[in-house]
């Protein structure tokens, strides 16, 4: 065997091991979220429902994305790479529940202490910020969920009050969205306006790896401008899609008039 | 004073524990490196939390007690992949060194049935395992447990009190309106989730056009039930005192992707009703019928139907084969066809006896039957759909026959009867409906009934005569239509034409009783609609003008006339917010009354009764009000319905009722000419909740009906009416994890009020069922159901048992039925004419041994 064919197959054989230690799959912890939200403010019987996905790695990371959607991009993805077209892809997810919470959150990532967070404002966001500490207050009231003796806590982040019910039982100082730094899990969270309600509903364990969205073209901001963006959109979406896109942007109905605009009052769980 | 200083020593230390910093350092119990991002919690006597924090990246703590809490006793760490320590504080030591010893941690995989129903958009999600219980066979039986559910007797499905429009398994239609077939057959087993589409509007092309006020149901099978064959079958054998027993089934089903199936053959002698499965159920919603198959003018002997379960009081040799196809063409384009075919033999017994109202002189009737049915029957229909955004077509074509022998040996006023009868009844019918859009929102839209049903009939009457009946009809139903928008509505355009041509001729022993009759109307009309829906708000409103021209009397010697009548319809729903809406149905209309009600001649419609309806047909104006309420939690899993209906007829007729005046005294109703309002009044409602807590379920509902008529009487004409009171409870729950209950209770008045008598009859009806599932295979189950009757004292109690063993993928199964022997049932029942007492004889006790075997 000649030099360069022991060269080449090394070359080979490196490659397949580096390629299967970086898709060796990793312990992951899932806990399923059912969360009931109240989108319009305006309407505060009018509550939509959307499941979350909180995916706990053994480095500490975890990953928090709405099931509904991330359901939709997969299969999006995939029907591209297939070579499907747009209105074939629409048809065949129709039928599919979206929600529009197209956020996703990647904690202790990249470094530990802060978090990546990938949002959709007409236009792709990607910001970092440090993870926020909460000054949770426990207190005596307990329940039982799923089977596990929960205590309750409050706390406030970006302008809500919190409640959460944690569990010792399950030791990872973890919670849906932001909420975490307890001294166990959050199986139950809501604010007090009761605006947005997480309930875990499934928890399993299961191997897996994290997975940031393959998207680089989303816009790297801070986390204050991705906010004032949002809150331009929403509040006038006219002027809003004209920031963002940097061009003038007139709404039209379908009568070619121009449409009225309407002012909803959209609530978010960041309440800023 | 030594207490005191006690006391006070002791409340210090308490005191001092309160806002003392506990510090220390984690280390790893090999290796003893610092370990970061430990939970550490300061906890109190009873564990609960009253301060923490977590390690820092040295391993080091400072953690302080709550002000507000109670003292802490404990000092409890944790960390993922270590073993969870706790230690009790000492009074007077503040820092720590704690190691912790590494633990793989796996967490328990724990599926709640907390959240059973899921709300997404228009859909409703309810989880099987939610809210299925251990003595659940059929996905029907867990459909019945969800809330806003509802199965009816006859297998009908209902949400929120409105009949569902489709019945989907995985997205597709394969059964159409035959679904109590599949619903009462499929395993709960093989169902993962019952999806409720609510406002489901099947056509494609009238989505966001089109508004429907009906849910549909779609089932979703478990991966293991999809694209592959299964089925299952049962074989059960068993004893009575007299028989030997057979309960025999073997269901093969496929739910591919282009091709759905579900074959069917059983059989029966232990009194279930197998012609139920595969008879039709009504689609539509209450004030929407389109029936095609008529009714038989004729019944052997009259006979209530005592309400309670078939399997109690019928003796059956009943088979039933029903196949049904489902063939994908393409995407949006299906053929499907349904052959069943039905045999039965079926005997029942009971006494009778008889008080007439409408006589002065008290006088009871006895009679007692011993009746045996042979009914053949075959059904087949073949329906092709066609479901795209740019074409709606569909035609389905039903045919029926219906053969149907009865013998009676009875006992009628201490003599002694051999009745006969034959009602055979065929039936054809072809629904065709074509929608085609065009630019814009505008589409046109032609559709077309046709039906004819024959009923060629015979009946033995109490002389031993044999009477002959040949009744025939032809109906036909076609519109076109028009919908575009105008504004920020909706207008439709229509024109169609309804006609109705029927015949009936009778002979008694070749003695013409009716020479031959003949009945038709023709209505052509023209009418226009208006609709509009917003977020919260949708009307309906058409009106209509019709020109109905009716021909009856005897063949070669008809007279007509005619009549130009409006017809209104209105429909208002408004959404007072996302959990509750009111809605209004109002229709106007005139029917007129066709040859089964207005022959002239003595028929005989029973062995004894004779029914003579000669009176000039004249068009019957209608008023019809619906006014409903809906509230839905399904979040809470909380549903109610409430809704009222009045209807006001205006009649020409009512009967006059009488007894023959020879010896064996025959039962003579005779329409005579007479103008009045008959009134119908309901009120109904349900709520319906389910419970987190034991997995329990809860619904009460209750209806109150009047039905206002009147009638001749000492050549007067008196309003009768009928009253109909019902409440029910039913519960059930599973407190403990051996323990399944279900509870069931029913009070039921009717009541009869006329200005010369009055009566009035109920009944209680309790079930119990508590089913215990011993263990993960073996489960036991006792039904016990009483019924008591105030009025006359009398009551009656029925104890089933069941016991099964599951292994693997077979069921072995025990059961006895009426444990205790019950012999007889006894009933009350009250019409505006009679009051008559029923005694039922039962099925005695039976044994029945089963084995199932899913495939």
């Amino acid at each position: 065997m000649s030099m360069k064919t022991n060269f080449c197959l090394l070359a080979i054989v490196l490659f397949l091991s580096l390629h299967a230690v970086s898709q060796t799959p990793v312990e992951v912890f899932r806990c399923i979220y059912l969360e009931e939200y109240v989108k319009n403010a305006s309407k505060p019987l009018e509550k939509k429902q959307d499941e979350f996905a909180l995916d706990i790695y053994a480095d500490g990371k975890s990953t928090f994305y709405s099931v509904h959607e991330k359901r939709i991009q997969t299969g999006r993805d995939s029907m591209l790479r297939a070579g499907m077209s747009a209105s074939e892809i629409i048809n065949r997810q129709a039928h599919l529940p979206r929600t529009h919470q197209y956020f996703e959150l990647y904690k202790n990532h990249p470094a530990k202490g802060t978090y990546r967070h990938y949002d959709k404002v007409v236009k792709n966001y990607c910001y970092e910020a440090s993870l926020p500490v909460i000054r949770w207050k426990v207190t005596s009231e307990t329940k039982e969920l799923m089977g596990y003796k929960c205590q309750k806590a409050e706390g406030d982040l970006y302008n809500r009050t919190w409640v959460a019910w944690f569990t010792m039982d399950i030791p990872l100082s973890e919670g849906p969205w932001l909420l975490a730094g307890l001294p166990g899990f959050i199986l139950e969270a809501h604010d007090t306006e009761n605006f947005f309600h997480f309930h875990a509903i499934e928890i399993k364990h299961l191997s897996g790896e994290m997975k940031e969205p393959a998207d680089r073209k989303a816009i790297k901001c801070t986390r204050e401008e991705f906010i004032a963006y949002r809150k331009k959109y929403y509040e006038n979406p006219e002027s809003g899609l004209s920031a963002i896109t940097g061009r003038n942007i007139k709404m039209m109905g379908a009568d070619g008039k121009p449409l009225k605009e309407t002012k909803k009052k959209l609530n978010f769980l960041e309440g800023e | 004073m030594k207490g005191l200083f006690l006391f006070v020593i002791l409340w210090s230390l308490v005191l001092g524990c309160f806002g003392q910093k506990y510090t220390g350092t984690v280390v790893n119990k090999v290796g003893s490196k610092p370990v970061d991002a430990v939970s550490l919690c300061l906890l109190s006597a009873d564990s609960l939390v009253v301060g923490f924090c977590v390690t820092d990246a040295d391993g080091r703590f400072v953690v302080e007690a709550q002000e507000d809490g109670q003292p802490p006793m404990y000092l409890s760490l944790q960390s993922l992949g270590f073993r969870r320590k706790v230690l009790k504080l000492s009074p007077d030591t503040y820092c720590y060194t704690v190691a912790l010893e590494e633990e793989v941690y796996r967490m328990k995989d724990v599926k709640v049935s907390a959240q059973r129903i899921v709300e997404k958009k228009d859909t409703l999600v309810y989880s099987v395992s939610g809210f299925a219980q251990p003595q659940d066979k059929s996905i029907a039986d867990v459909i019945a447990k969800m809330p806003g559910m509802e199965v009816k007797p006859d297998g009908q499905i209902s949400f929120n009190g409105k009949a569902i429009n489709k019945f989907y398994i995985e997205g597709m239609d394969l059964m159409g309106d035959r679904y109590a077939l599949a619903s009462g057959n499929l395993s709960r087993k093989r169902v993962k989730s019952v999806e409720v589409l609510r406002n489901h509007q099947p056509v494609e092309l009238l989505r966001g056009k089109n508004f429907s006020e009906q849910a549909a149901v779609n089932l979703i099978l478990e991966d293991n039930s999809k694209l592959n064959l299964t089925g299952s079958a049962d074989i059960g054998m068993g004893a009575s005192q007299h028989d030997f027993l057979y309960s025999d089934r073997l269901l093969v089903m496929l739910f591919g992707k282009h091709y759905q199936t579900l074959s069917i053959y059983k059989n029966d002698n232990t009194g279930v009703n197998l012609y139920d499965e595969i008879s039709p159920v009504s689609l539509s919603d209450i004030l929407g019928e389109k029936v095609t198959e008529e009714l038989s003018l004729i019944t052997p002997v009259s006979i209530q139907s005592p309400d309670i379960d078939r399997t109690w009081y019928i003796f059956n040799r009943s088979h039933l084969v029903a196949t049904n196809h489902l063939f994908q063409l393409d995407a949006k384009s299906t053929i499907r066809t349904q052959i069943s075919y039905f045999n039965d033999v079926s005997e029942r017994s009971h006494v009778v006896e008889t008080d007439y109202t409408f006589v002065d002189t008290l006088r009871t009737m006895y009679e007692n039957h011993a009746l045996k049915e042979r009914r053949n029957r075959l059904d087949a229909s073949m329906s092709l759909e066609v479901n795209r955004p740019k074409l709606y077509l569909k035609n389905e074509s039903k045919g029926s026959f219906d053969w149907l022998t009865t013998a009676s040996r009875s006992v009628w006023e201490h003599r002694g009867l051999n009745l006969s009868s034959s009602p055979d009844r065929k039936s054809f019918s072809d629904i065709l409906d074509l929608k085609i859009p065009l630019s814009g929102d505008r589409y046109v839209s032609v559709a077309s009934t046709h039906s004819y049903n024959h009923h060629p009939q015979r009946l033995s009457i109490f002389s031993g005569e044999m009477q002959r009946t040949d009744y025939a009809s032809f109906q036909t139903q076609t519109a076109v239509s028009f919908r575009h928008r105008l504004f920020r509505m909706y207008a439709d355009y229509e024109a169609g034409f309804d006609g109705v041509f029927q015949s009936l001729s009778s002979t008694l022993d070749h003695r013409s009783l009716i020479e031959k009759q003949v009945f038709g109307y023709s209505r052509p009309y023209m009418g226009v609609g208006l609709s509009y829906r917003n977020s919260v708000f949708h009307a309906d409103a058409h009106v209509r003008l019709e020109w109905m021209k009716w021909r009856y009397g005897k063949r070669g010697a008809t007279e007509s006339e005619d009549r130009l009548h409006p017809d209104t319809k209105l429909f208002m729903r408004y959404a007072i917010n996302g959990s509750s809406s009111v809605s209004l149905k109002y229709q106007y209309g005139q029917r007129i009354p066709d040859i089964r009600q207005t022959y002239d001649g003595d028929l005989y419609t029973s062995y004894r009764t004779i029914v003579n309806n000669a009176h000039v047909p004249e068009p019957e104006p209608s008023h019809r009000l619906v006014l409903q309420y809906q509230y839905s939690q399904p979040i809470k899993g909380l549903f109610f319905s409430v809704s009222a209906i009045g209807r006001d007829t205006k009649r020409h007729s009512a009967y006059v009722t009488s007894l023959s005046a020879e010896k064996h005294q025959l039962l003579i109703r005779k329409r005579i000419g007479a103008g009045y309002h008959a009134g119908m009044y309901m009120l109904t409602s349900r709520i319906s909740q389910s419970f987190n807590s034991w997995k329990s379920f809860l619904v009460l509902s209750g209806s109150y009906i009047r039905n206002e008529d009147a009638q001749f009487r000492d050549n007067r004409l008196e309003d009768y009416g009928l009253d109909n009171y019902s409440v029910l409870l039913s519960y059930s729950a599973r407190p403990f994890r051996f323990l399944s209950a279900e509870l069931s209770s029913l009070w039921q008045q009717n009541r009869m009020r006329s200005a010369t008598s009055g009566s009035h009859t109920s009944q209680f009806r309790h079930r119990i069922n508590f089913t215990f599932p011993l263990t993960e295979h073996l489960l036991v189950s006792v039904e016990q159901s009483f019924h008591h009757a105030p009025e006359t004292d009398t009551g009656s109690r029925f104890t089933d048992f069941r016991a099964s063993y599951t292994y693997k993928r077979v069921e072995f199964q025990l059961k006895a039925n009426n444990l205790f022997g019950k012999s007889v049932y006894e009933r009350e029942f009250l019409s505006a004419i009679e009051r008559s007492f029923y005694t039922y004889t039962l099925r005695p006790r039976e044994w029945m041994a089963s084995v199932t075997i899913s495939l």
